[in-house]
């Protein structure tokens, strides 16, 4: 169901992967998510390193998904996740969920996603040319979490 | 006991400090002023700590034999 991937992440094997467990489902909303090249003020990024807590980020994975899963009535999700040294433009993330029909799929892998980028248990530094920054939540990814809230 | 730190506390102060709990534990709030003593930025409110992975307030019991790890605000995925 989740998974924090150390090494490269390949879009496209999850995907082919997640679909072929799947036993009777109409619908597989998947999201990629990528390390932009630029910061929030447009500087060039050269790099991300994203920190993890080993076991406990993978619980709050775990925590997200079952969420997902129980909230939309869907039958399956898939959440890769790296972690470490990623180039900019390399996958970060992967969600993906299936259900029955596509309305439950779409919203869960949004819901997946707001979840994934406020609550999952991780610590993200920007490198830059001049320097490095660790950042914390923006409040746009805040307001996202909180619409499942309402 | 190894305390373990992570994101810009790992950075800045190591991934792990030793510390000597009282056989009969003490509160987090205690452990904290003791370590911050050393490495200040582990007295910032904003930083959480955590006994078996799991966040905890100020008031619960460091125990012999947990895993305690101080951790700053998550960024998130």
């Amino acid at each position: 169901m989740v998974r924090l991937e150390a090494e490269e992440l390949r879009p496209a094997e999850e995907l082919e992967r997640f679909i072929a467990s799947l036993g009777g489902d109409g619908a597989v909303v998947s999201f990629v998510g990528l390390a932009r090249p630029t910061d929030a003020a447009g500087e060039a990024v050269t790099g991300l390193f994203l920190d993890a807590y080993p076991g406990m980020t993978e619980k709050s994975l775990e925590a997200i998904a079952a969420d997902a899963l129980g909230k939309f009535g869907i039958s399956a999700v898939h959440v890769v996740h790296r972690c470490g040294a990623i180039a900019p433009g390399a996958p970060i993330v992967f969600a993906a969920a299936a259900a029955s029909h596509r309305r439950a799929a779409f919203e869960a892998a949004d819901y997946l996603m707001d979840r994934l980028k406020t609550d999952a248990a991780f610590w993200k530094r920007e490198e830059r040319l001049d320097g490095a920054t660790w950042i914390e939540p923006s409040d746009a990814d805040r307001a996202d979490r909180a619409r499942w809230s309402k | 006991m190894k305390i373990l730190l992570f994101g810009r506390l790992g950075e800045t102060i190591g991934r792990e400090i030793e510390y000597e709990l009282p056989p009969g534990g003490c509160t987090v709030a205690a452990l904290r002023a003791a370590l911050a003593k050393e490495h200040e930025a582990l007295a910032a409110e904003s930083v959480r700590a955590c006994i078996d992975q799991e966040i905890v307030p100020e008031n619960a019991r460091v125990l012999p034999g947990q895993e305690i790890a101080f951790v700053p605000p998550l960024s998130g995925g």
